[in-house]
């Protein structure tokens, strides 16, 4: 009750400052201090208040923005969405930087089978067999909304890849929840980091290759393979090197080092913005980087993750808030759908690595259980097709695609709970 | 490149050239006082300026604008949050009156005589601008001060007393602030709406501050405490932008309520302190951003202001010794001590300026930075010598 009285009064400072009590002039200035304020605090407030429910923090995020957004009280427009997304992309840099610094190599080392076969069979047999299925589906479904039918063929390549993703953040928030330890949180944890780089990677690909049947007269030409290796690369190149400057800088330089991080941040997001790299790749490269090539990668997640609370309430219900409900109704039916595919493909993933490697039960019938959370990453892969589809044809699929994120998310954490518990590795 | 990836760059310099200074261990009161007041800072600040090399340009100066509010905004509330009533008996009373007397002599002979001069047409300054300037006068160095007691250049006894008076002082001036502001309100509404828009400003600074007592419990780590600070500071800085009020002013008000709402102290610390330093150098990076060096017109002002400050301090120091009312009276080379301006007085003009954007106060500015720097290496060099 205190959580839900505690937010009204704040969305109700905003209403009344913004409506009533007209004497200043309300610039985008403070509009958009007032807006962060508010969104910081009253998305905290609600996602506590959903936790009693068990429902994530990030749902609550998400929840949040969709009410202070465009769909429901207005107070988040477009237009301030669009002043304010530098800060999306700073927040996600630095979840990236945390999802690459959960990757030990020396970790992985011991768990190389499963984690390998499981990697291969939930990246192949989950993209081809949504695949095949999709374009049926697609045109089941969506054929009345999509003027040309080469769009379906695009809709399934781009639906298949994004199924692949799988949010590192939310993996290790339940495992830090439950303090759990043990070989299959080791295995979940590093297929997931593993997964979403090389989603992260193919990405580009996927897209480029999509938009042959999603735009008219696009052709896949050799600029664009340099294009895309000039993207691939250079995001690689450039999250090396700032791994490198921080690897430099733990090492000899020492102070200062919240002030230097946030630095970092921006430098990532800047010089991705210039040079139209894929922050991702760029941010979980230098995670990586320094996880394995420094004795203080531990210290850089340490740092990030003392200031990663508002950066990922900033990046959740902006995602929230860029939900287009509208356009989501038309496609709800194609949304439910993907869900249960996808679970039944990672089911399958799972249980056939599970068979062949003599796994116990627990990895064959209920690993795949951990592969469903979808965020941070997801939500960032759909605002890239939202920027490289433009209209209502990239807008319908960003949105369909953040109703997965979100449903999933509803279910990741409690499924990965449940498997965790199952497991007996849960320690609390 | 873009601006603010000269910004990365240029802190990323400042940072490893502290580092190097840090490491030739130049340690003489002066380099000491340079690097505590975060000068190297405010000079990278000057040097992106958009008339010196133009590293930040004009418009995203004021696209970035709202951040250096919020800057702005979390110094306020670190002045706020201490001014820990409950812990004012700790302190003899008569160093409270001492320190008011010493503010109130300071600030009223620094603006009478000002205004004098702007009468008689030997400084061009508006009387909000002469008591802007008597409110940063009357402050004393709290870095200043504190570095001389850390070198032993000031008898222990003395050194506690003026810590607390310089300390003291801040807050006074903070407080003062907040009038000026209120003035500054009459100056563009009636005075009803005046009342009702500054009322309305303070309001929903208590409403904020019971919403804090009310949600503390709910924000349990110190990263959660941190957040709800930092979003309530944002607020706090919008709805001074929004109201024409001083960011400082509410935010030190905010600050000071929370501390005294039987809050766990030890929590508010905790969560702020880690960003104390850093956005302190943002801060000194901003100011440097906008100073403006067209400043001749201004020499009149400047010299009157240094003199009149210095004539102003050395009373106020008089009265020290003239009523005794100090243990041991402080040594009369010492009366000046207070004559180094406070860092704060920096943040103030600021303030000043992001409320109304004359660009006078930007010209005001870089004369108050001129001063802070002269008058507190006028009284390292003058007590240094002293004692020998």
């Amino acid at each position: 009750m205190k959580k839900l009285i505690g937010a009204v009064v704040l969305f109700g400072i905003y209403f009344v400052l913004k409506r009533y009590f007209v004497v200043g002039t309300f610039t985008p200035d403070v509009e958009n201090l007032l807006l962060m304020g508010i969104v910081l605090v009253g998305a905290f407030l609600v996602a506590k208040l959903l936790n009693k429910v068990k429902l994530p923090k990030l749902t609550g995020f998400m929840i949040t923005g969709l009410i202070v957004g465009p769909n429901v009280l207005h107070f988040l427009t477009h237009h301030n969405l669009e002043q304010l997304r530098f800060f999306e992309n700073f927040a996600l840099a630095f979840i990236a930087i945390t999802a690459g610094g959960e990757l030990k190599f020396s970790r992985i080392k011991k768990i190389i089978k499963p984690v390998s076969f499981i990697l291969f069979n939930q990246i192949f047999l989950v993209f081809f067999a949504l695949f095949l299925l999709l374009i049926p589906l697609s045109k089941l479904f969506l054929g009345n909304l999509i003027s040309n039918e080469r769009y379906l063929m695009g809709f399934a390549i781009l639906f298949a890849a994004t199924a692949l993703s799988k949010s590192p953040a939310t993996t290790m928030g339940i495992i830090t929840e439950l303090k759990a330890k043990g070989r299959t949180t080791e295995i979940v944890l590093a297929v997931t980091v593993l997964k979403a780089i090389i989603v992260v990677l193919i990405f580009p690909l996927v897209i480029t290759y999509s938009k042959i049947y999603l735009i008219d007269q696009f052709q896949f030409t050799n600029q664009q393979v340099m294009a895309l290796v000039y993207n691939v690369f250079g995001s690689l190149g450039l999250g090396i090197g700032i791994g490198i400057i921080i690897i430099l800088f733990l090492k000899y330089v020492q102070i200062e080092k919240a002030l230097f991080l946030f630095l970092t941040g921006i430098l990532l997001t800047e010089l991705s913005d210039i040079f139209n790299l894929e922050i991702l790749i760029s941010s979980i490269m230098a995670g990586i980087v320094v996880e394995n090539f420094s004795e203080k990668g531990e210290e850089l997640i340490t740092g990030i993750e003392k200031t990663s609370l508002p950066l990922y309430i900033i990046f959740f219900t902006f995602a929230g808030a860029s939900l287009h409900l509208d356009t989501l109704k038309k496609a709800f039916l194609m949304t439910l759908i993907l869900i249960v595919l996808r679970m039944l493909f990672l089911y399958l993933s799972n249980f056939i690595a599970g068979y062949f490697l003599k796994e116990n039960k627990i990895i064959k019938h209920y690993s795949w259980l951990g592969f469903l959370g979808q965020a941070g990453i997801a939500v960032g892969l759909a605002n890239i097709i939202e920027k490289a589809i433009p209209g209502e044809t990239g807008l319908m699929f960003k949105s369909i695609l953040i109703a997965t994120v979100v449903i999933n998310e509803f279910l990741g954490p409690i499924f990965f709970k449940y498997l965790l518990i199952k497991a007996k590795e849960a320690n609390v | 490149m873009t601006s603010v990836l000269g910004l990365v760059f240029l802190v990323i310099i400042a940072i490893v050239g502290k580092y190097l200074l840090d490491k030739l261990n130049v340690k003489t009161i002066g380099s000491n006082f340079l690097i505590y007041s975060g000068f190297f800072y405010l000079l990278l600040g000057v040097l992106s300026n958009p008339n010196i090399l133009n590293i930040f340009e004009l418009s995203v100066l004021k696209k970035s604008e709202f951040f250096f509010n919020f800057v702005l905004g979390w110094t306020g509330f670190l002045v706020g949050l201490q001014l820990n009533l409950k812990g004012i008996k700790r302190f003899p009373k008569k160093y409270y009156l001492l320190s008011v007397s010493h503010f109130l002599i300071s600030f009223v002979v620094i603006f009478l005589l000002l205004l004098i001069l702007s009468y008689s047409d030997l400084i061009q300054a508006t009387y909000l601008q002469i008591l802007l300037l008597a409110i940063i006068g009357s402050m004393g160095s709290v870095l200043g001060v504190g570095l001389l007691a850390k070198e032993r250049s000031i008898r222990s006894v003395n050194a506690y007393f003026l810590q607390f008076t310089t300390a003291f002082d801040n807050v006074l001036g903070v407080l003062a602030l907040g009038l000026l502001f209120f003035i500054h309100q009459l100056t563009i509404n009636d005075f009803n709406k005046a009342i009702l828009v500054d009322g309305f400003s303070y309001l929903i600074i208590v409403l904020l501050a019971f919403f804090y007592k009310y949600l503390d419990s709910e924000f349990k780590t110190s990263e959660e405490e941190a957040l709800l600070i930092l979003g309530l500071i944002l607020i706090v800085v919008g709805v001074a932008r929004y109201l024409h009020n001083s960011i400082l002013f509410l935010s030190f008000f905010l600050g000071l309520l929370i501390i005294n709402m039987k809050a766990d102290t030890k929590k508010i610390l905790m969560a702020v302190q880690g960003w104390e330093k850093p956005l302190n150098f943002i801060l000194l990076f901003t100011i440097g951003l906008y100073l403006d060096f067209n400043v001749l017109e201004m020499n009149g002002l400047f010299w009157g202001f240094l003199i009149i400050m210095l004539v102003a301090k050395f009373l106020a120091g008089d009265f020290y010794q003239r009523f005794k009312l100090h243990h041991r009276p402080i040594k009369k080379e010492n009366k000046l001590i207070l004559y180094g301006m406070s860092s704060l007085s920096l943040a103030m003009v600021l303030d000043a300026y992001f409320t109304n954007h004359n660009p006078v106060l930007l010209k005001l500015l870089t004369l108050v930075v001129l001063s802070f720097y002269l008058t507190n290496a006028f009284v390292l060099y003058f007590v240094k010598e002293n004692e020998k």
